[in-house]
């Protein structure tokens, strides 16, 4: 349910200009709210089809939804008394024990000379829950007798006494073994010689007058019924003016119509509760009152059962006709009745004197729920208030929080993207509205999942190590009202997550390093591929040095560049190490001399002893004579520089 | 050619030179632009070239779509996108969910970086070499800022030539142009004799005068002459020793490149690092204090020169007053070499076990043996004296023959071989491979009769009896410490000393920079070096203060401290903790976008307090260079600089390592240390506090590591915490 703005009227600044700044202040002021609204719209939908989670388990919602009745403690003596009680407990629903029903006359047009007087019997059919394999609800009628009724009585000539039927509340009692479900009180009105067969259960009765006995015996009924869906009493005191329909077969619609402003009660299949307030013409017909045949009854419960006659009541007045609407907004929907409360309680300040030295409506129960007024919030002018409301529904998802802790708590928590400040006032709540400008809309879960193309995964992946607290239990303060009061939000703590919560990238291609080669420090090598190339070219750079000595180098540069050494005593190991990896390629390359000269030159700096270097050349001899090729290409360069 | 002529050139000469000039530099432009116009040609047709070939590849093979029938999740409510395929004559409906592809957050901007391990010195850029973009509003809003920066490099912009720009290519083609002009000046002083006509001096006064500061018309006509005719010049580098062409040449000759190229503290030839040439003062010419190898008095074969008649004795009877005991030790026990010739060889073990020449092994022989008869069989065909007899009895060859056979090669690997191994001719022969035992000892009386008296003998002084100097520690350190609080806190690079003969006192370099003398200073060969860092004798990690090493903020020197097995190739045996720097011993870090604010660096395991993390690499750039440099980084916002000492900066723009990426915060759970690690200041980062994995690592920028170095001695450390 969006929130209705309406925008708080600025009287002074009237100048076009401002008119057009104060539009686009609006516009950014829509567009700042509407991108969140759309989210939780979205959000509420999405948790109505698939909820991660309910909020009737979440703690601070747990004071709102709890149940209004405390679960029941049964006790074995007690069964009795439960089931009685139960029993009666439609029969408490009625207003009496009997209902009493004063037939005042039938009337019927003038022109069609009507018998004196007609035969009205009443009758109750109880709808039956419908059986699965059944293809009609069944029905049981219970007759309460005939009467005799006047046609046309006229203030003048009405008789003295009027007689009555009554039907015991104990009729209307559920706790039969069949279940009936609802109560419909059929009046059947036939002439005076009309014959007994009517007596017959009225469901079958029904189904043969459609067909065939409808037109030859006339009987005119009518249906009231009793109860609705709810079990509620829907026949209560009153004059009705039932509507009788000539032909059962046709469309059973009785409407009753009691005194101007009461809506007929009318069959419970085809109609429904229409509200008046917008002038709508009622659909039903009105003018059927005055052509059809009606039958003018008073209902009555009473505790003792009637006389079978009594005296003819007075004529009721129209009650109150200055307030029509009011009085038929009470047989209206809740909602309206709800909605009609509120303004009228709002507009009335006196109903609140009544609230205000009350704490509104924190650790205590108020009564009645406080009136919430939303204020939003935008740059430093521009502001907007909702209507106050009564329900304490969350604007954005509708959630009933019952109570304005709750409240307030759920907006906080689930609709981080604005910022919510209460402040009490007198009548009930301000909730302040802006946009939380630090809102952290990163995303929470597997970083992988956002690089990811979604479905590629097959099988088991590795993630990243990473431990969630899922269970914090930090000290609960108590809940007030206060912790929402401050506008400076105290800082909000991050998530309890530690570990490689997020997505490593390549240091060279920027790409997503995968979990399964985290392990792999693939950037820690001394001898850089691009390190290697620049030291080649740096040394073949170079004019004044020959070819050998370029070649012998190179090879020596990426030997020491690849192991790192670090001290002169590593560097007869590192010869040791050259020899053995670069020994063949040094026959091969022609590069003896020049290997040997690389020796004296490391003798000459200090780094190797003249042991090393004659350690170093045998090792390298032995190295050749072990293979039989490398002797020969050695000798033969030897030989062949010689040449 | 007319004297007036020589001092003031005519005008038309000048409008020639003009011309030609002007015509050359058009055409070189238009060759350029030419070269480039084919160059853009050549790739653009690689690239359509490729994209044909996946075109191709992409038509030749049909692509078939194979929809997966995807199953229906129960309670789930999925899109489905569902299209109709027509599979030949059959329709079919595929359909597949629709998934929802989450938003991913933009990445911070990177720029191309080059990753490096250790620091790389560049040299200073004395031209801009482009004008950094920063987007549109930056420039408009400050225009000064580009003046600013094209007059912090005194208006030199890459690229930019000025006026009288002029090089070998364009001299040349000058001169060649304006040789026909000298026809038309004075057809009849010059005959046509040759081809290629000369140019007089005329054409180069002209030159010279258009361009003074090019030199005077006879520097240009030598310039001319080399530029044509480069075969005139001497060769310029030494020739391949291995190579056919190799030549007899004298010992500096033959070492020079590998001398001058040779990085003595990275061991590479031309390294990355010491650039400068102040870091190479090259070998030392003093005499080494490493032992020579011993001589034997048993032949290595029987082309020894010990066969020949006195020689033994000589030897003997010299070896005899000092080297008596040891060599019967040899005798009675000859240790096999390839026992020895193990990895952990320290340098001072070479007196009881070095042995070599009695354990010249049969293969070498061998090999020896081949090259003799080889050698002899080819001196039989080249002088077709076929009588001299057989392999095996080449016991006295022909001197003449011998002499005829040292070539080139030979004669250079000879001279770079004999001041390492001296009068050990066995081991010369065994290096040089071709030549026997003999034929060295011969060749050498010869050198030494041609060449004016060599130092063969050992050094008069007698050996020095080494006595270890068990100084007292703390003292020695304590006076380390005084010396450093004492000065201020600047701390200078350091530069290895050389100054021949004189003692490190006040005129050393190292002593005047503060900092000790290290292994690569020419003091520490000769003498004892009162200003040198003795190192360490920790038996533990050396992560305290206990240890001399740390206390001084340097790590341990492998050929220092011994006790603490810094020394240890692999690493896993370093007990050491002192050594993570040098070799490398960083933390795996991760890259990902900050929690702050662009990149930042993340830690995949824990730290502990104090333990290493990275270094900090970069290139090392002059504190001048750094100022020109700073002025673009401020303007980026984006500042890679790190004060290495007073000298050089650290600037990881353009090289680096993954540390580059931590974020300042004043809690930081990181800090810096500038250490001197084998003669090189480097700067490590150390983790503050715990770390856990997972963690973003921020260090305070606002420390240099000239403050640094104020942190890291003990009452500073705790003024510190």
């Amino acid at each position: 349910m969006a929130p209705k703005k309406r925008e708080r009227e600025d009287e002074n600044s009237r100048t076009s200009t401002d008119l057009v700044k104060q539009d686009h202040d609006h516009e950014m002021f829509l567009q700042a709210f509407e991108k969140p609204t759309q989210i939780y719209r979205y959000l509420r939908a999405r948790s109505l089809v698939s909820p991660l989670f309910l909020h009737r388990n979440l703690l601070y919602m747990r004071r709102a939804s709890a149940r209004r009745v405390k679960p029941k403690v049964t006790r074995v003596n007690a069964l009795l008394a439960m089931a009685e009680k139960k029993q009666s407990d439609l029969t408490n629903c009625t207003p009496g024990q009997y209902l009493t029903i004063s037939h005042i006359g039938y009337y019927v047009s003038k022109d069609d000379s009507p018998p004196s007087s007609v035969r009205v019997e009443v009758s109750l059919k109880k709808l039956c829950h419908k059986r699965r394999k059944e293809g009609a609800a069944p029905a049981v009628t219970t007759s309460f007798g005939w009467t005799e009724v006047v046609v046309n009585p006229s203030d003048a000539s009405a008789p003295p006494t009027v007689p009555t039927s009554c039907v015991p509340a104990e009729s209307f009692s559920t706790q039969n073994g069949s279940g009936p479900k609802t109560f419909v009180l059929v009046v059947r009105v036939s002439p005076q010689q009309g014959n007994r067969e009517n007596e017959e259960p009225n469901n079958k009765r029904r189904k043969v007058s459609r067909s065939s006995s409808a037109a030859s015996s006339e009987p005119l009924r009518a249906e009231l019924p009793v109860t609705d869906r709810a079990g509620r009493c829907l026949l209560t005191d009153g004059e009705y003016d039932v509507l009788l329909t000539a032909e059962p077969a046709s469309q059973p619609s009785a409407a009753a119509s009691a005194t101007p402003g009461r809506p007929g009660a009318n069959s419970p299949r085809k109609t429904s509760w229409e509200s008046f307030d917008d002038g709508k013409p009622v659909p039903v017909p009105l003018d059927a009152f005055s052509t059809a045949p009606t039958l003018k009854l008073r209902l009555a419960w009473t505790n003792q059962p009637p006389q079978p006659t009594v005296e003819r009541p007075r004529p009721l007045q129209p009650r109150d006709t200055n307030q029509p609407a009011s009085a038929v907004a009470k047989r209206c929907g809740r909602g309206t009745v709800k909605k009609e409360e509120s303004s009228s309680s709002a507009n009335s300040r006196e109903s609140w004197s009544v609230d205000k030295d009350r704490p509104p409506a924190g650790a205590g129960s108020p009564p009645t729920p406080p009136l919430i007024l939303y204020q939003f919030i935008y740059g430093p002018a521009a502001r907007q208030q909702t209507e106050a409301r009564q329900d304490l529904l969350c604007p954005w998802c509708c959630l009933d929080c019952g109570k304005l802790y709750p409240l307030l708590k759920h907006l906080q928590l689930c609709h981080a993207r604005f910022t919510f400040c209460y402040t009490p006032f007198a009548r009930g709540a301000r909730i302040d509205v802006s946009l939380n400008e630090s809102y952290d809309s990163s995303y929470a879960g597997n970083p992988l999942d956002l690089t990811r193309p979604p479905g590629a995964r097959c099988g088991p992946g590795r993630r990243t190590p990473s431990t969630s607290v899922l269970v914090c239990r930090p000290r609960r303060q108590k809940p007030s009202l206060a912790e929402f009061q401050q506008t400076e939000t105290e800082e909000r703590m991050r998530p309890f997550v530690t570990g490689h919560n997020r997505m490593y990238h390549r240091t060279a291609t920027n790409l997503a390093i995968p979990p399964a080669e985290l392990g792999y420090d693939s950037e820690g090598e001394h001898d850089h591929p691009w390190l290697r190339t620049k030291t080649r070219r740096m040394i073949y750079e170079f004019s004044d040095v020959n070819e050998g000595e370029k070649a012998l180098m190179v090879m020596w540069n990426l030997h020491v560049m690849k192991y790192n050494f670090v001290g002169d005593l590593q560097m007869p190991q590192a010869l040791a190490m050259f020899i053995e990896q670069h020994g063949a390629t040094i026959v091969n390359r022609n590069l003896y001399r020049n290997f040997v000269l690389h020796l004296a030159s490391l003798y000459d700096f200090g780094v190797i002893s003249p042991g090393h270097i004659h350690r170093a050349i045998q090792q390298f001899q032995e190295l050749v004579e072990g293979d039989g090729d490398l002797t020969s290409t050695l000798v033969n360069n030897l030989l062949g520089a010689a040449s | 050619m007319a004297p007036s002529k020589e001092k003031k050139p005519s005008t038309d000469w000048k409008k020639w030179v003009k011309f030609e000039y002007m015509r050359l530099r058009a055409l070189r432009r238009y060759k350029r632009a030419d070269e480039i116009k084919s160059a853009w040609n050549e790739n653009r047709q690689l690239l359509s070239d490729q994209l044909l070939d996946e075109d191709r590849r992409q038509l030749s093979c049909r692509a078939v779509w194979v929809a997966p029938v995807e199953k229906q999740l129960q309670g789930k409510i999925n899109k489905m996108a569902v299209a109709d395929v027509m599979c030949g004559e059959r329709r079919d409906k595929h359909s597949v969910p629709l998934r929802m592809l989450y938003q991913a957050n933009p990445l911070p901007t990177m720029y191309k970086w080059s990753p490096i391990q250790n620091n790389f010195m560049v040299e200073d850029e004395t031209v801009l070499h482009n004008i950094p973009y920063m987007g549109d509003e930056v420039l408009d809003k400050d225009g000064s800022f580009i003046e600013e920066l094209i007059k912090n490099y005194d208006g030199k912009v890459h690229g930019d030539q000025e006026p009288g720009f002029i090089d070998d290519e364009i001299f040349v083609d000058l001169v060649k142009a304006l040789i026909p002009h000298q026809n038309k000046d004075g057809g009849d002083s010059e005959t046509d004799s040759g081809d290629p006509p000369q140019p007089t001096m005329a054409v180069f006064e002209a030159i010279s005068d258009m361009f003074p500061d090019r030199g005077s018309p006879r520097e240009l006509k030598e310039k001319y002459q080399e530029l044509i005719d480069p075969q005139a010049l001497p060769p310029e580098c030494t020739p391949n020793i291995d190579g056919p062409s190799a030549q007899s040449v004298p010992r500096e000759q033959t070492m020079h490149s590998f001398r001058t190229l040779f990085c003595r503290r990275c061991y590479k030839y031309d390294c990355f690092l010491h650039r400068l040439k102040s870091y190479h003062p090259g070998p030392s010419t003093h005499k080494r204090k490493t032992p020579d190898l011993p001589i034997s008095t048993e032949p290595c074969g029987e082309n020894c020169y010990l066969h020949l008649d006195g020689e033994r004795d000589k030897i003997v009877a010299r070896l005899q007053p000092t080297e008596e005991e040891a060599a019967d030790r040899q005798r009675k026990t000859p240790k096999p070499w390839s026992v020895d010739s193990g990895n952990e060889a320290s340098s001072e073990d070479s007196n009881d076990s070095v042995h070599p020449e009695t354990t010249k092994s049969a293969l070498t022989g061998a090999l020896q043996g081949v090259v003799t008869s080889m050698d002899r069989s080819r001196r039989r065909t080249g002088s077709g004296d076929a009588s001299t007899g057989t392999a095996a009895s080449g016991v006295s060859p022909d001197p003449t023959v011998e002499d005829e056979a040292w070539t080139g090669a030979d004669q250079s690997l000879f001279r770079a071989l004999h001041p390492i191994f001296l009068n050990n001719y066995c081991a010369v022969a065994q290096a040089m491979i071709s030549k026997t035992c003999q034929q060295v000892y011969r060749f050498a009386q010869e050198e030494a009769s041609n060449l004016p008296a060599e130092e063969h003998v050992k050094d008069a002084t007698p050996p020095r009896k080494k006595k270890k100097k068990l100084r007292l520690w703390s003292v020695h350190c304590r006076k380390i410490q005084l010396k450093k609080d004492s000065s201020s806190n600047h701390v200078y690079n350091y530069t290895p000393c050389n100054h021949p003969g004189q003692p490190c006192d006040e005129t050393c370099s190292c002593v005047g920079a503060q900092n000790f003398c290290e292994k690569f200073c020419q003091c520490s060969l000769d003498c004892e070096c009162q200003n040198r860092f003795p190192g360490c004798r920790c038996k533990a990690q050396c992560n305290t203060k206990q240890c001399p090493c740390f206390l001084a903020v340097r790590e341990c020197d492998p050929d220092l401290c011994r006790s603490c097995g810094a020394h240890h190739l692999q690493v896993d045996k370093i007990q050491c903790k002192n050594v993570s720097v040098q070799r490398g011993l960083h933390k795996h870090l991760l890259m990902a976008p900050s929690d702050v604010a662009g990149w930042g660096i993340f830690l995949e395991d824990s730290a502990q307090k104090n333990e290493f993390i990275s270094e900090y690499c970069g290139e090392v750039i002059t504190q001048d260079e750094a100022d020109r440099r700073g002025k673009v980084y401020d303007k980026y916002m984006c500042s890679f600089l790190f004060n290495l000492n007073n000298d050089f900066v650290v600037d990881a723009t353009r090289k680096g390592n993954k540390i580059r990426f931590a974020n300042h915060s004043i809690n930081p759970n990181c800090y810096a240390k500038v250490m001197m690690v084998n003669g090189d200041h480097r700067i490590g980062i150390f983790a503050k506090r715990p770390i856990q994995p997972g963690d973003e690592l921020f260090f305070d920028y606002r420390y240099g590591p000239t403050e640094q170095l104020k942190f890291v001695g003990i009452e500073r450390e705790m003024e510190f915490l």
